[in-house]
């Protein structure tokens, strides 16, 4: 919302800085946004055509101009200039507001000094016909913008939607009269103008339950629409409106100052006349003012005449009734449109306008009638004529009578902490906002309620009033008292960050990506359509292709990251994120308090690829390669003590399927590790091998808070004895599966054997086509003695004895 | 020339040779004099042929000659190793400016630290965190929050919503963290102080905004609590956040949820900012009835207050990030900056 200083002292006596009255209105809770000051014109004052004579052979003059002082040689192309008009003249030095720098000119051998201006050259509009001709009666000299009075300022201001009566400049002049204690001057206190007496002769109607609860309508008649006054056209062109006739004018005039939109037809465009006002029926369509036609849908709240809609109730007028320069009788509407109806009858059309913009925030129900009659002294002032009584048809559901609430005492000390504000302050500052107190009693009082306050209905929001207006910063501070609690983050908090140190300490970098995504990017993992994962949970209103879609694996956001990286030559890619991942598969979180039919998850995800930067300074690149990035991974996760097992597998389409693990956690699996597959690769244009992890975070935090504390061993002081076996199997079968059927035998459990792990595995020369050598290496130890080799020999050779025994494998 | 003149002059001959000899030559002449069946040992053969009292005087003789020997010959064997060692040494010389291996630090992300930062500092202040779903259906997200859709307000932002099937509530993309507060009514009593922070979406994406930001919601809940407590426990967070000069204003505003309600605004120059004037950092208030009522509480036994921020701007002031489009794009040459971040 604009609004204009000049305007505002229209309506209360301000004296202070542009900058004072803009603190004022944002300490009151209408936040200034920008201070503006506009037409201060330095330079140009009123001049004088003292002298004028038309230059042969060219459109110019050879003027000579009294700025107050002095005669000056003015050269002038205006078609209007001659001698005796008084002109806005910019003397030399003076920039205009396009920024034109007037200097001393030579002019077809003329000299000049000064210019002669036109409206649209001083930022005044559009008129470039000829020089502006002032009032006769002004003094050559007097800086022309005060001479005009047309300095204003112009302040931006933020209207929260709870406050409709600030979409008017009365609003705004109300709360600065009740900060500055002054009175506030309401024009439609002292309102007078001549009444023809006669009755409103157009028939209206209002369709009941249309969204209309009044109506008044008025007819005006002899009416000349020139131009409006000069001094509301200053003040609409301050707030960025282009005067354009006087009805039009009047109406925005009216509305910008009373909150209230206004809407004027040409009587003789209405067919009846009647109007009636009622929803759309089936098949009625509407030219607008702007041009669009608008086929309506049945229910839209229109204005009609005998041949249909001639206006969308509250949001735009009509363009077959509207108002022309030829326009001599109105029927001038002011009506009560309820906000839920003119706002989704804005939204619906897309045609949203300062009408619709204030009934959507909603209008005072009580204000109609003093607007109209205002509106109308306004128009006979401007274009004289008659006008009729008006008719005035409220519904049954309109107020008649303003609500009231109730305030208990010491209600507003009990929610501001502040039991130091005196009742009379209370009541000063209710009254002054437009509260009326009905009644008081040793419970408290009951305030009738502005009209123009709909945001006003419950005690909370008349202790808002008096805490706004009391100021803020003027209210007391104190801490709150709660009872002594053990208060530590939950559990996926605590172990998240434990996690994400971890990586970045093995020289990961964390991501936060985009939790927008696109089907396209998520169709390059190539997951079959079968796969419940493959099609991504949709946006209704994307912005973009890009972003149209929730991702359902956390590595997405990651390939992206390095897609986005490769393009700008960064190869080196190493990240980590715990990403929240979106899916109709996925469980629903807070299900008992509502349905989405969209569940979400937690997955800590890693991608790793191009180079390792270790030992760069060798020269040689160090790729990262599969160990390295699993070393990571499995390293972070043994700092927070989690043995996690990768069971060798090729199930996910998005991994090389000979290079891909699931990662176990106890029996539980908690996610996939390996290489991307090389056409997954390939379409996100990387060069690098890329090696990526997706596991379950809401599992790994589980299984981290629900752990036992570590159990320490004890620790042996007699020498151990290591013995080996080497274990011939399937070249398929993962080594560590191996280590852990040894570790699983029953003389592996002998209380002789400390350790079971794995030397090394090794396919070639002297192990069969098609298997390898699992070197496996059990350790024996007693705490007492030092072990005997016969001892040891016991226990090796049973154990030797039920490995024979297994299936797949064989003993070399 | 008697045996021990022999030997004491064999050794002597040596002695110009001796500085040269390498470790086998030093073994060898140990052996050669020394030894068990060395010459030196071998004179004592003699001394049962000797007068008694010669005795003594050759035994001596003997004696010092075999320690000059001993002597000579450690002394050498300790010269010869401490030259080889430092050869060794010399030779085994490294360039310690390079880089050790895997000293590559990794990084936090900035906006996920200072996160981290905000949920310790209201931990700290007994407010208990917990998490809150990022798709909620509309009555959650906006009419809970005496948001209804026939209002204006609904438009102070802008809504992701997800395809949905025909007769289905409207489902969304929480626009706020404020959708926290619902659920945090339904499933906890008070009193209470919780904090929740999180993802939160709008489609209003420009060059300064993201459609994916990070907000902070508080709420506290009992009986008694004013608007007071509310302006004491935000003071206490923005000085712990910049410190104790920063200067903090509570501004009439509105948002549906709280009434009163305010805008919180700090003195730029007083968090460190080089320009005038103040900057919105949240909104806050006093928590509506109606909202009480939605989350299943009378409202006339509980009041309390809630507030709310954004960290996307905080984190990006705080390191002087100009482009908020770095914090989602993965950018390592952004990312691998933020070392050291707690």
């Amino acid at each position: 919302m604009k609004a204009s200083l000049n305007w505002l002292k229209r309506l209360v006596d301000l004296r202070e800085s542009p900058e004072e009255i803009a603190a004022h209105l944002t300490a009151a809770g209408l936040e200034v946004e920008e201070v503006t000051r506009i037409h201060e014109l330095p330079g140009v004052v009123v001049g004088e055509v003292r002298s004028c004579e038309k230059v042969e052979g060219t459109k110019l003059s050879s003027c000579r101009v009294f700025d107050g002082t002095d005669e000056l040689a003015v050269v002038c192309g205006a078609p209007n200039v001659r001698a005796g008009l008084k002109v806005a003249f910019a003397t030399v030095g003076t920039v205009l507001p396009e920024g034109l720098e007037i200097k001393p000119a030579v002019i077809r051998g003329m000299e000049s000094f000064g210019m002669l201006c036109a409206e649209d050259e001083l930022g005044l509009g559009e008129g470039h016909a000829g020089i502006m001709e002032l009032d006769p009666s002004l003094v050559p000299g007097t800086p022309f913008s005060a001479a005009l009075e047309l300095a204003d300022v112009v302040f931006e201001i933020n209207v929260t939607p709870n406050r409709p009566d600030a979409t008017g400049h009365l609003g705004l002049a109300r709360e600065l009269a009740l900060r500055l204690e002054r009175p506030l001057r309401d024009p439609r206190a002292t309102l007078r103008f001549e009444r023809s007496g006669r009755p409103t002769s157009v028939p209206v109607s209002v369709e009941p339950g249309c969204g209309c609860t009044r109506y008044v309508g008025r007819t005006l008649h002899g009416l000349s629409n020139g131009p409006s006054p000069a001094w509301m056209q200053s003040l609409l062109r301050a707030v960025g409106l282009r005067p354009i006739s006087a009805l039009v004018d009047v109406t925005n005039f009216v509305m910008l100052e009373t909150g209230q939109p206004l809407h004027a037809f040409d009587l003789s465009k209405l067919a009846g006349p009647e109007v009636v006002v009622r929803g759309a029926r089936a098949g009625e369509s509407l030219e607008l003012l702007d041009g669009r036609n608008l086929t309506l849908t049945v229910g839209d709240l229109s204005i009609c005449d005998r041949n249909g809609p001639q206006c969308l109730g509250g949001v735009m007028g009509g363009a077959a009734t509207g108002v022309s320069e030829s326009t001599t009788s109105i029927f001038l509407e002011t009506a009560f449109f309820q906000a839920s109806t003119v706002r989704f009858l804005a939204r619906r059309t897309q045609a949203s306008s300062d009408s619709s913009y204030r009934f959507e925030r909603g209008v005072d129900p009580f204000a109609t009638l003093s607007v109209s009659d205002y509106a109308t002294s306004l128009i006979l002032a401007a274009c004289g004529g008659t006008a009729d009584e008006p008719l005035d048809i409220l519904a049954d559901a309109h107020p008649r009578v303003p609500r009231t609430v109730h305030l208990a005492k010491g209600r507003v000390a009990g929610l501001l902490g502040a039991d130091d504000i005196p009742d009379e302050t209370v009541d000063r500052l209710l009254t002054g906002v437009g509260c009326a107190k009905v009644s008081q009693d040793a419970q408290g009082s009951l305030w009738s309620l502005p009209g123009w306050r709909p945001d006003l209905s419950l005690d909370a929001d008349l202790v808002e009033e008096v805490a706004r207006l009391v100021g803020y910063d003027n209210l007391p501070t104190a801490f709150p008292t709660f009872p002594v609690s053990a208060v530590r983050l939950p559990a996926r908090e605590r172990w998240t960050r434990r996690l994400r140190r971890a990586l970045a300490a093995r020289g990961l970098s964390e991501t936060l990506s985009l939790r927008l995504t696109s089907q396209a990017d998520h169709d390059r993992l190539g997951l079959p359509p079968e796969d419940p994962r493959a099609t991504l949970t949709g946006l209704m209103n994307p912005i973009s292709d890009e972003t149209a879609c929730l991702p359902r694996l956390g590595v997405l956001g990651l390939l992206r990251g390095a897609r986005h990286n490769e393009k700008r030559q960064q190869r080196s890619v190493r990240l980590f994120e715990c990403a929240r991942v979106f899916g109709r598969d996925l469980p629903e979180p807070f299900a008992a308090h509502r349905t989405t039919g969209v569940g979400e998850a937690w997955r800590l995800s890693g991608l790793v690829a191009g180079p390792w930067p270790e030992r760069a300074w060798t020269g040689s690149e160090v790729p990262a390669d599969l160990w390295r990035a699993k070393g990571a991974l499995q390293g972070a996760l043994r700092d927070l003590g989690l043995e996690v097992r990768f069971s060798p597998s090729g199930t996910e389409p998005w991994l090389h399927p000979g290079r891909q693990a699931e990662v176990f956690l106890g029996e539980a699996l908690l996610g996939v590790f390996g290489q991307l597959h090389p056409t997954v690769q390939e379409a996100f244009s990387l060069r690098d091998e890329a090696f990526v992890w997706e596991l379950d975070l809401d599992l790994l935090v589980d299984r981290l808070e629900s752990r036992s504390p570590v159990a320490s061993r004890r620790i042996g002081e007699f020498p151990a004895t290591r013995r080996e076996v080497n274990v011939l199997v399937d070249r398929a079968r993962p080594a560590d599966e191996v280590v852990r059927l040894v570790a699983g035998l029953p003389q592996a459990r002998h209380e002789l054997v400390e350790e079971v792990s794995l030397v090394s595995v090794y396919e070639g020369a002297g192990v069969p086509q098609g298997q390898k050598a699992v070197l496996v290496r059990a350790s024996f130890r007693a705490h007492d003695r030092t072990l005997t080799d016969a001892e040891v020999n016991l226990v090796q050779d049973a154990l030797r004895q039920e490995l024979a025994s297994q299936p797949g494998l064989s003993l070399k | 020339m008697t045996p021990l003149d022999e030997v004491r002059s064999a050794w002597a001959s040596l002695a110009p040779t001796l500085n040269a000899a390498d470790e086998s030559t030093l073994v060898e002449l140990r052996s050669r004099f020394v030894g068990k069946k060395g010459e030196i040992p071998g004179l004592m053969r003699h001394l049962g042929s000797l007068p008694p009292e010669e005795k003594p005087a050759y035994g001596s003789a003997v004696q010092a000659l075999r320690q000059e020997v001993e002597g000579t010959l450690d002394r050498l064997q300790v010269e010869l190793r401490s030259r080889a060692l430092a050869q060794r040494l010399e030779s085994e010389r490294l360039d310690l400016s390079l880089d050790g291996d895997g000293a590559d630090a990794g990084t936090l992300h900035p906006l996920l630290a200072l996160r981290d930062e905000i949920l310790d500092l209201f931990t700290g202040m007994g407010f208990d965190v917990a998490d809150a779903p990022e798709i909620d259906t509309e009555w959650f997200n906006f009419s809970a929050l005496n948001v209804p859709d026939d209002h204006p307000a609904r438009d102070m932002q802008d809504t992701f919503f997800l395809s949905r099937e025909p007769g289905q509530e409207a489902v969304v993309l929480r626009t706020h963290t404020s959708n926290y507060q619902i659920h945090a009514l339904r499933d906890r009593k008070p009193p209470f102080r919780l904090l929740h922070c999180g993802q939160v979406y709008r489609c209003d994406a420009d060059a300064t905004h993201a459609p994916m930001f990070c907000q902070v919601e508080g709420l506290v809940l009992d009986r008694g609590i004013t608007f007071a407590n509310l302006k004491a426990t935000l003071f206490t967070m923005v000085r712990a956040l910049y410190g104790p000069q920063a200067v903090l204003r509570f501004r009439p505003s509105f948002f549906p949820f709280t009434e009163p309600s305010a805008e919180m605004d700090v003195d730029c120059r007083s968090v460190g900012l080089d320009r005038d004037g103040w900057m919105e950092i949240g909104g806050c208030g006093m928590v509506h009835p109606k909202v009480l009522e939605n989350g299943g509480l009378d409202a006339s036994e509980f009041q309390g207050f809630a507030f709310g921020f954004g960290l996307d701007r905080m984190a990006m002031l705080r390191h002087g990030i100009k482009e908020i489009a770095l914090l989602t794009n993965g950018d390592m040459r952004f990312l691998r900056q933020f070392r050291g971040l707690a």
